[in-house]
């Protein structure tokens, strides 16, 4: 299978205009082939599909949200004038939220049947007009690539390697090599603010970084859609909410406190915040 | 149950590779370049700019794609500097109130919420 073999992912999604054209020139320019005809959903129980439809729906709402994310994030970097790398991966990163939205309804709908959308959302980030811009978009840019998108590739990297049904393989692959670069594009402008800006960065990221680890831990905390993750469901890309909490939990200790305090950023309680008990609260 | 390498892989694939290496270890530019002063705010003016000189000969054909469609910036209407009579008016009326501070468009919850993030 090569890039020749792209096919519209959610055909039920566009516009029914000429626009339809140029969407699949941007969607194929970054296109992972994705074998749909392989799909072992078939071998399924129908409470096991209905339990993987909920999640990749629910995926799918959250890739879309993840477009508007990016593109208010890209407000703030430009209003503190990131540099221009910065600026086009950011909003790439958009692009690319629009391509995993539609890889998940194609999921969700392998697996329920129901030609579904994701429903309309918008994504908030904190804004105060009184701040430095630099120091928004800093912060910004550390709650939504640095923790957020960290976090993502690191639970869709396990949760890729229990997976064994070849198209959610695919999809989680495709999704997870874009998600590397989104993530990297936090820790790069972070880097760079600190190189380049006042005292007050540091002060400004320490400020954010509990913040958006509940942030994030939030999300992790939250119920999942109803359904027994059986050891067949897991082949099919879902782990339990309990092993999302070690994930996150390695996350913090292993992968985000390191990292922010190798750019000298202080990072408190995190560790013991997130660490074994909070793990284990399941 | 996490993988023992997912870590490292994410720390070098996303952090190192982020924050700690130099844009020419990843083939990028081999020096920073000098500080760029930004050009300044153009001021405010309602002298009408000279007419452009006519184009000397016909544009070369540009692939449809890489084709800037002109007619999509602004369908309805020139480009700014066509409007300097409005200017002239609006500086004739008495100052108006200050702008009121408006919020950017934001989602309507009153939470911040992103993919993968809640805040409190």
């Amino acid at each position: 299978m090569d890039a020749d073999d792209y096919e519209p992912t959610s055909p039920w999604w566009l516009s029914g205009t000429p626009l339809e054209a140029e969407h699949h020139r941007l969607m194929r320019r970054r296109s992972v082939p994705i074998p749909w005809a392989a799909s072992t959903a078939a071998t399924l129980q129908p409470a096991e599909r209905a339990r993987l439809a909920g999640t990749w729906m629910r995926r799918a709402e959250a890739e879309y949200l993840a477009v508007s994310t990016f593109s208010v994030l890209a407000i703030d970097l430009t209003a503190a004038r990131a540099p221009a790398d910065v600026l086009s991966l950011c909003l790439r990163a958009g692009i690319d939220e629009v391509r995993h939205a539609e890889l998940c309804v194609r999921m969700a709908e392998i697996y329920s049947g129901d030609k579904q959308l994701p429903p309309p959302s918008m994504s908030s980030l904190p804004d105060d007009p009184d701040r430095p811009k630099l120091h928004q978009a800093l912060a910004n840019t550390m709650l939504v690539s640095c923790v957020s998108e960290t976090y993502a590739t690191t639970v869709l990297t396990a949760t890729r390697d229990l997976t064994t049904d070849p198209t959610a393989h695919a999809v989680l692959t495709a999704i997870y090599s874009d998600e590397v670069m989104h993530a990297r594009l936090g820790w790069s402008y972070l880097r760079y603010a600190i190189d380049t800006g006042d005292g007050g960065v540091i002060d400004a990221a320490a400020q954010m970084l509990p913040r958006a680890l509940r942030g994030v831990a939030n999300v992790v905390e939250r119920e999942r859609p109803v359904g027994e993750v059986t050891p067949a469901v897991r082949t099919h890309g879902l782990m339990t909410p309990a092993e999302e909490r070690v994930i996150f939990s390695t996350c913090v200790r292993e992968v985000l406190v390191p990292g922010f305090e190798a750019l000298g950023i202080p990072v408190g309680t995190a560790i013991d915040d997130y660490g074994d008990a909070w793990a284990r609260a399941a | 149950m996490m993988h023992r390498g997912v870590s490292s892989t994410i720390w070098r694939t996303v952090v190192m590779a982020g924050a700690m290496l130099s844009a020419q270890a990843c083939g990028g530019s081999a020096n920073k370049p000098a500080p760029v002063t930004p050009a300044p705010a153009p001021e405010a003016t309602t002298e009408k700019p000279a007419d452009p000189a006519p184009p000397a000969a016909e544009p070369a054909a540009v692939p449809v794609e890489a084709a800037e469609p002109a007619a999509a910036a602004n369908p309805c209407g020139g480009p700014e500097a066509d409007k300097p009579a409005l200017d002239v008016q609006a500086s004739d009326k008495p100052a108006a109130k200050p702008a009121k501070k408006k919020k950017r468009p934001r989602g309507s919850g009153d939470k911040p919420v992103g993919r993968g993030f809640v805040l409190a």
